[in-house]
């Protein structure tokens, strides 16, 4: 572990007291379990299922919470990758899991709010887990080519309205938040726009960069670069206020879009029927290590502004989208056979 | 060249499974939705493929035919099937799925293991057993202990 | 001469970053874990990386991305190792080196092969690095000409090359193809989410998983092929070779030298289009190979030109793709995918600005591919004579020995032990068509390049609203697509009139010696 030793000449030298600390943390962490061990709970390895593949964004928080966790409750939290069929594998995974505290999940609004009303699922999504936390959200943009000749929204509605069928716009695949938000505008504005699906965020928007295809709605985290670069043009943010890195950019609230503020969320589950107060207790836990400087530093790299709060909050969270995408899945007729 | 034990040309076979395979890859694509060129359906290229498929293979069948000899040259391929080997080599694989479910990782390496060494005559029980125990080793000392592959050694009873 | 002179002063720079000792530690540590660990039957780039991408979530990004790199480029090279000695491809594009390389194994030219892997891999790598340095601008550019049909014409060019490259009869590697492209049609289909040849199995929804078929079509079933056959054929060989029979002769060094040369060019010229991947940049390479020689029946049975331009043609492609991928985060296989996953984890965003914005990362990563190479070619010459050593291992212990490490690795690659099931059944299939005399390999091209060509004919339709006259009418789609149709109407041809000759002949020969004139050495 002295894997930073020399690194302090270069730009992010400046991150290493605390990985530091974290090691330090993580020696210290079984001195500090006596204190905290009144109920039988932590007492082996718990299991925190991704339901991605490494290296994404659900991914990437999954490894950080799971660390901090290895540090507060005294016993290593061990991330599992069971990725496929957009989360529901995972998802599945652990909705048959024991209730016992010891398999958490951590996922997103996908297979928690859109998949269910598009496939039919061994397991139902709005009661198989108990909710724990949101950890996090994402806000996302609507772009189109850097040269293209659209300079504003309205602009995008015009020509959808003049020629029909020419404006389209690229998702990161079916059922995803991409496809739902560009069936939103679709329905809100009555236009009739083309949806292409690709197979990920990044290859959509590098269609919509080489002008393939009109518009996408990216999360920011994936587009910043490439706006900055003048490859791709933000024409709004789906956020509820102006994002500190885009502050020229307008919301689509603002352009007069009624309930168009979108955010992919991350957030943590158990299986249904775990006792209160383990929920509670990782519910405290992770709100702590979501305070911690280095948490809320990685989180902000990876692009997720950080949420916490109670479980209940998350409940509110969940219910309220699965019902919103429910109308809209419905209205704009996706479906799966 | 070994001559050949059938009297049906090996390649007549061949263009048979090619012509099953494209047929029932029509029939259940069919099944899917097929739409029109400028929007595809999930039906249409698997439909495509297995229409290919099945002229492909009446071309193969043809082209055995226009040869009069089968294309097969290598005769060895067709002697005696060799059921020993293929059985332990699948009972195998089916043990580590079935054990390393039920039973947890180092039963099923042994198991495995084992049986597969089996497959080859000039293994004794002894051989196969010590090769068996060697990779038992190997599981743990690499794959558990060194790469830290997320497996239970032993799950009795687990679900 | 500016561009130029810039281009030397940050790979100097680059070369400042990457020999920093403890950044240079770790590039090395990287490379001998990738090296060991693709040597391990089933354990591939991909599982490597994925199981130690989260070691590196810790630490800083430059020896991070220097280590994930060198696992990277370490088990390209660990993997031939496994693909020529024992018929094992862990890494997809290694199925074309084991066409060739495992017969020369089996002939007890092994080590030749090996040590001629390892010149061309570097040569390429270094041929790749320095195109990638001074045309990246160019690559970038070029990159983003790719639309949907253009990328849709070039794999079919791909699928039309690869399908006919096999031994003997061109119609059964097109038959393959299409097995292997339905193979790939397996899954969630992307354009409407429904399930195909799922047969229920919720397992199935994610497409069949490549290291088992892999695996599954070529080390599983030439196990069932051989076993209690192997014997005879051992013996034949001379196993007792010396050290210094190992090592490539002269002889073979200029046998091999143009074909690594074409193979490194067919790389490069592919290393810029996004999203292709090295497995069909491996097929090409190897069918323009055996089209170019004047013993093309050599093909299949131990052409020691057949393991150099594959090998070559993937290594040059694997490092010229690296700027589009690092520019426009569009990597052209699952193992870039993860490398610019860890990249994001760092919280760097790969795109326009990583060449600037993080130039320690980025001209580090440059400088520290050319000294893996060097290293791994220290690290792997002097070590042939031992890895040749496993061919002494008898087969009856081998080959059950193997059967493990497939299984864990397969395994590994999903925590999912369905898709050791996957591997029993592509064995089963594949040994099946084996003994009916069908080529293998070229379902794994089928498999690899099914889905992104479905994907491109359907959304380019899409977008043309039906127009079929759309993959002719942009110049790089219409090369590519009236070159595939002249290259499947040329087979069909010659195929055809090959038919004709051996019936007009067998009509007046005597029917058993038949096999002789049989066409053995299609092209």
């Amino acid at each position: 572990m002295t894997i930073d030793n020399q690194s302090g000449a270069t730009p992010f030298g400046n991150c290493r007291p605390t990985r530091r600390s974290i090691v330090l943390a993580s020696l210290l962490a079984p001195l500090a379990l006596p204190a905290r061990a009144e109920t039988a709970w932590p007492s082996k390895p718990i299991t925190y299922v991704v339901p991605y593949p490494p290296g994404g964004t659900t991914d990437i928080l999954g490894r950080t919470i799971a660390q901090g966790l290895t540090q507060t409750l005294g016993v290593s939290v061990i991330v599992e990758n069971k990725p496929g069929a957009t989360g529901t594998i995972g998802g599945g995974f652990v909705a048959r899991a024991e209730p016992d505290g010891y398999t958490l999940l951590g996922t997103s609004i996908g297979p928690q709010t859109i998949v269910p009303h598009l496939m039919k699922l061994p397991y139902d999504a709005a009661k198989a887990y108990e909710p724990i936390i949101l950890v996090g959200t994402v806000p996302h943009l609507l772009a189109v080519k850097g040269d293209s000749p659209y300079n504003s929204v309205q602009d995008l509605i015009a020509a959808a309205k003049a020629n029909p069928g020419a404006v389209s716009f690229a998702s990161g695949g079916l059922g995803t938040i991409l496809q739902i938000q560009g069936e939103l505008l679709r329905l809100q504005t009555d236009t009739k726009m083309l949806h292409v699906p690709y197979k990920g965020d990044v290859p959509a928007m590098q269609d919509v960069m080489s002008g393939q295809v009109t518009f996408v709605f990216i999360p920011v985290s994936a587009a910043l670069t490439q706006v900055q670069a003048g490859k791709l043009k933000a024409l709004a943010a789906t956020s509820a206020k102006r994002l500190p890195e885009l502050q020229q950019t307008p919301t689509m609230a603002e352009l007069g879009f009624k309930d168009f503020v979108v955010e992919q969320w991350q957030a943590i589950y158990a299986p249904a029927k775990t006792p209160a107060q383990i929920v509670q207790r990782l519910n405290e836990a992770i709100n702590q290590i979501l305070k911690a400087p280095d948490v809320v530093a990685r989180f902000g790299k990876a692009g997720v502004t950080i949420v916490g709060g109670t479980p209940e909050d998350l409940a509110q969270r969940q219910a309220a989208d699965y019902e919103r995408w429910r109308g809209v899945i419905k209205a704009a007729d996706i479906k799966i056979e | 060249m070994n001559r050949r034990l059938s009297a049906v040309p090996l390649d007549y076979y061949g263009a048979g499974l090619m012509v099953l395979i494209g047929a029932l890859a029509v029939k259940i694509g069919s099944g899917y939705s097929i739409g029109r060129l400028s929007r595809m359906g999930p039906g249409y290229f698997p439909v495509a493929l297995g229409t290919l498929l099945i002229l492909v293979g009446a071309g193969i069948a043809f082209a055995a035919w226009l040869e009069h000899a089968p294309a097969a040259m290598s005769g060895d391929k067709t002697a005696s099937a060799e059921w020993r080997g293929w059985g332990c080599i699948a009972g195998s694989l089916v043990a580590f799925i079935v054990l390393g479910r039920y039973g947890g990782f180092l039963p099923a390496t042994f198991v495995a293991t084992f049986t597969a060494a089996l497959a080859d005559r000039e293994n004794s029980a002894r051989d196969a057993a010590l090769l068996a125990t060697a990779m038992s080793g190997v599981l743990i000392a690499v794959f558990w202990w060194a790469l830290k592959m997320t497996f239970p050694l032993f799950a009795w009873g687990a679900s | 001469m500016s561009v130029f002179a810039q281009s030397l002063s940050n790979l100097w720079y680059g070369f400042e970053i990457a020999l920093q000792p403890h950044n240079l530690w770790w590039s090395f540590v990287g490379v001998l874990i990738g090296n060991v660990i693709g040597v391990l039957p089933g354990l591939g780039a991909l599982t490597a990386i994925s199981m130690l991408l989260p070691l590196t979530y810790t630490m800083h990004p430059v020896p991070a991305i220097l280590m994930l790199a060198g696992i990277f480029y370490g088990s390209m090279y660990g993997g031939a190792i496994g693909a020529i000695l024992l018929n094992l491809p862990s890494h997809p594009p290694h199925a074309v080196t084991c066409l060739d390389g495992y017969p020369m194994a089996r002939a007890g030219k092994g080590g030749v092969a090996l040590g001629v892997t390892m010149l061309a891999s570097f040569f390429a790598a270094s041929v790749g690095i320095t195109v990638m340095l001074f045309a990246s601008p160019l690559l970038v550019s070029v990159a983003f000409k790719f639309g949907p049909p253009d990328l849709f014409a070039v794999m079919a060019l791909g699928l039309v090359a690869g399908a006919t490259m096999s031994r003997g009869s061109p119609l059964k590697g097109v038959a393959m193809t299409l097995f292997g492209l339905l193979v790939g049609t397996v899954g969630t289909d992307v354009n409407s989410g429904v399930l195909r040849f799922t047969f229920g199995l919720p397992e199935l929804a994610d497409r069949v998983e490549l290291v088992a078929l892999a695996l599954g079509v070529f080390g599983i079933a030439d196990f069932l092929t051989n076993v209690n056959r192997m014997h005879a054929v051992t013996s034949n060989t001379n196993m007792d070779f010396r050290v210094r029979d190992m090592m490539p002769s002269k002889a073979d060094m200029k046998l091999a030298f143009w074909p690594m040369v074409r193979g490194t060019l067919v790389g490069v010229l592919f290393g810029a289009m996004p999203g292709t991947g090295p497995t069909v940049t491996t097929f090409l390479s190897y069918a323009l190979e055996r089209r170019v020689s004047r013993t093309p029946e050599r093909f299949g049975r131990g052409a020691l030109e057949g393991v150099a331009s594959p090998e070559a043609a993937s290594h040059s492609k694997t490092q010229v793709d690296f700027i589009p991928t690092m520019s426009l985060g569009i990597p052209g296989d699952p193992v870039m995918a993860l490398i610019l996953g860890a990249l994001l984890i760092q919280g760097i965003q790969p795109g326009p600005q990583i060449m600037t914005e993080h130039a320690d990362i980025f001209w580090g990563l440059v400088a520290s591919f050319w000294i893996g190479n060097v290293l791994l070619l220290i690290l792997n010459v002097p070590m042939i004579g031992i890895w040749v050593k496993m061919l002494k291992v008898p087969y009856r212990l081998l080959f059950p020995s193997a059967i493990f490490f497939i299984a864990i690795g397969v395994y590994s690659t999903n925590n999912q032990l369905f898709d050791v099931g996957e591997v029993l059944f592509f064995g089963v299939a594949g040994a099946v068509l084996l003994a009916l005399d069908f080529p293998v390999a070229p379902i794994l091209l089928g498999y690899v390049l099914g889905p992104p060509v479905e994907e491109n004919f359907r959304r380019a339709l899409l977008l043309s609203q039906g127009d079929m006259t759309v993959f002719f009418q942009r110049p790089i789609s219409g090369t590519f697509a009236t070159l595939s149709l002249l290259l499947l109407a040329g087979q069909l041809f010659f195929g055809l009139r090959r038919a004709l000759q051996a019936r007009r002949r067998t009509e007046y020969a005597s029917t058993i010696g038949s096999t002789d004139l049989n066409p053995a050495r299609g092209d």
